[in-house]
């Protein structure tokens, strides 16, 4: 009974069973793999993007995808940088905050209200952010130096970096949100079917915007963590965002056609990348190879998953 | 629902707005932060001789001939061999462009010339991944580290992580921040904005009757993009019998879209172009088949970076007029050499030594002393 337990367990948390192996393996190549400056290291790697993979996570189980979070997150980083030399830091951040949750509200109401495709309307935002980034910027980088901010961005408190716990708390909303508020039981509903959700009485349209907007909230704070961490603001930040947030959603067990998924999985998925990135610097593979172990890794893990759930719902 | 949704919206908008005036102002602020452009426009002279002061301190001086630079290339100099076998770890932002490919191969035939054990790594053209990297790496205890920059702005964090680690390390191909840059051990590299500055005087030789220009610039928010064409500006906005008609960013330096963009440029400015300036030699290739297509090459002159070798055999056949080299051979090797020299103890954090790479402007005349050495 107890055996059946645990087993039903992993495979509803298969990914936490490939962390879980990944990190004895590297603890047997690697000595002090798991110590915890290493630890440290790996949610380093993966917290800022991580934020809005806890985001990307409540719109793909609403259904909808954002291909504009990384050229918003190239766009943020170019004002913040400009602002911050010329306004107060928390001036800074709240306008920041409020461009990233205007530009979600944008992709939402076209998705939400006016109905047209999110795929194609991000598209055409990422364009249209990419574009103003690199027109306000001049098409270059902008510097700027405070201590401070550098400091909180890059610091470690309590054991892990400053961005992994506030990584960490955004998943931990995110969590609650989906799984204990009528908005969480209205995004699950609209996703798994927008027909049967309306007719529910969902107001689906304001469920789609919502998505966005958080989409968009989450974008901005990654923005300015990675800005003040890098110090400068640059139109190009973010262009692997997309990616690697949505790799992360999807390893955590989040089905790209909606309606299935929980955030707290987000965070096994981003930790997998973070160990995967970590463990292939620290066996020195070369770059090209790299590319290859990645994606060979990310597909056999995929596919077993899929396997998996394949023989569950057989039985 | 929906009011909180509109209330939510609204505040942003207002906020957004003031942002938008806040940034305007921004705006009008940024042709201050590209002095170089402007004011060098008007003071295209004063730029050249500081290019030129420049390249007089740079501690391994660039090769004035191309037996010379090839003989440096091809020379393994003793004083480099490492008894010890050193790690040294490389983190090349522009991993896979296709002027990486023959640096790395230099990289790699030179650490075993020079008995290194040396590691690349590719760092995305992200500033985020390559800071990681280089973290990872100072925690696993490499002896040495090559940092190749995604941009200038990014670097601040970076060689504030290097330095603060104490770990021996040189900088290759684009120069770090000015806030910074005193701190640095070694850069080695060219200078982007003399190379676009010596594409400039050639431009302004060319059309010494006066003419207009069409730019195809690199990728957008790539520090050689930005300063090759900075150096370019320095140079011709000066001459009033140049204009320069317009300027186009090639994403991700693509030959592709470098031949959509040089279509559509003709289809606006037709006969009017005299001459194309082009960031890299396969943009060049891009305009090239542009200009064959629509049977206007031989009228333009176009100049190019890089002087690889099909830039070289368009030089000699007259499609192309001159192109600046930027030998990845020269660039890899000075990388490598110079990070040694860390290891060794030769150089110390704050010398902020620059070795530098050879970027003659390669023409009819002397394309065949240089060929081979580009990339």
């Amino acid at each position: 009974m107890k055996t059946n337990k645990i087993k039903r367990f992993f495979q509803d948390n298969y990914i936490i069973l490939v962390v879980a192996i990944a990190l004895i393996i590297m603890s047997i190549v690697k000595k002090n793999y798991l110590s915890l400056h290493n630890i440290s290291n790996i949610f380093s790697q993966v917290a800022i993007f991580g934020i809005v993979a806890s985001a990307m996570t409540i719109s793909i189980i609403g259904g909808e995808f954002d291909l504009s979070v990384g050229s918003m997150m190239g766009m943020i980083s170019i004002f913040f940088a400009k602002l911050v030399q010329t306004q107060s830091v928390v001036t800074a951040i709240l306008i920041c905050i409020a461009i990233g949750v205007v530009c979600g509200a944008i992709n939402g109401v076209f998705v939400g209200y006016v109905h047209i495709n999110s795929f194609i309307t991000t598209l055409s935002t990422m364009m249209i952010f990419k574009g103003i980034a690199l027109t306000v910027c001049n098409s270059s980088p902008i510097s700027f130096f405070q201590e401070s901010l550098f400091e909180f961005a890059s610091g470690t408190g309590f054991v892990l970096p400053n961005t992994a716990w506030i990584f960490i708390i955004t998943l931990i909303i995110a969590g609650i949100v989906l799984r204990f508020t009528k908005f969480g039981r209205a995004v699950y509903a609209t996703g798994g079917s927008y027909e049967v959700a309306k007719m529910a009485g969902i107001n689906v349209a304001g469920v789609k915007t919502m998505l966005f907007i958080i989409l968009g909230f989450c974008t901005a704070v990654s923005s300015i963590l990675l800005a003040c961490k890098m110090n400068s603001g640059n139109a190009l930040y973010g262009d692997t965002l997309t990616m690697t947030a949505v790799t992360g959603v999807v390893l955590g067990g989040t089905s790209l056609s909606g309606g299935k998924g929980d955030a707290f999985k987000t965070f096994w998925g981003m930790l997998f990348m973070g160990i995967l990135f970590n463990a292939l610097l620290k066996l020195q593979i070369d770059g090209n190879w790299q590319n290859v172990i990645t994606g060979a890794i990310l597909i056999a893990v995929i596919t077993i998953d899929a396997l998996m759930q394949r023989k569950r719902k057989q039985k | 629902m929906k009011k909180i949704l509109s209330l939510v919206v609204a505040v942003s908008m207002i906020i957004t707005l003031t942002a938008c005036a806040s940034s305007g102002n921004a705006a009008a602020e940024a042709p201050k932060e590209t002095p170089a452009a402007t004011e060098a426009a008007t003071e295209a002279p004063a730029a050249t001789e500081a290019a030129t002061e420049a390249a007089k301190v740079a501690d391994v001086a660039s090769s004035d001939t191309g037996e010379e630079a090839k003989e440096k290339i091809e020379t393994v100099n003793a004083d480099y061999y490492c008894e010890d076998q050193p790690r040294i770890f490389m983190t090349n932002a522009y991993y896979t462009a296709p002027f990486c490919a023959p640096l790395h191969e230099q990289m790699e035939k030179s650490a075993k010339d020079y008995n290194v054990d040396l590691t690349i790594v590719d760092g995305k053209g992200d500033n985020n991944t390559q800071y990681e990297q280089i973290q990872s790496a100072i925690d696993e205890g490499y002896d040495g580290i090559i940092y190749f920059p995604a941009d200038t702005a990014g670097t601040i964090s970076i060689v504030k992580l290097l330095n603060d680690s104490g770990v021996p390390y040189s900088v290759i191909d684009s120069l770090v921040d000015s806030s910074v840059e005193d701190t640095i051990t070694v850069f080695a590299g060219p200078n982007n904005i003399t190379m676009g500055e010596v594409l400039g005087n050639a431009a302004v030789e060319k059309l010494a009757d006066g003419g207009k220009v069409l730019m195809l610039s690199g990728s957008p928010g790539a520090d050689p993009a930005i300063k090759r064409s900075t150096g370019f500006h320095n140079i011709v906005d000066g001459v009033d019998s140049i204009e320069i008609m317009a300027e186009q960013w090639v994403d991700g330096w693509d030959t592709a879209t470098a031949m959509s963009i040089m279509q559509d440029m003709i289809t606006t400015y037709g006969e009017d172009i005299d001459l194309v300036f082009c960031a890299d030699d396969g943009i060049f290739q891009g305009a090239q088949q542009a200009l064959e297509a629509a049977g206007i090459m031989d009228k333009v002159t176009c100049l190019s970076t890089g002087a690889n070798s099909y830039s070289c055999e368009q030089i000699r056949n007259g499609k192309l007029y001159g192109a600046v080299l930027h030998s990845a051979k020269e660039e890899g090797k000075l990388g490598l050499e110079a990070c040694i020299d860390v290891i060794k103890g030769k150089i110390k954090q704050g010398d902020s030594k620059w070795y530098q790479c050879s970027s003659p402007l390669v023409t009819k005349e002397n394309v065949d002393e240089w060929d081979g050495i580009g990339w």
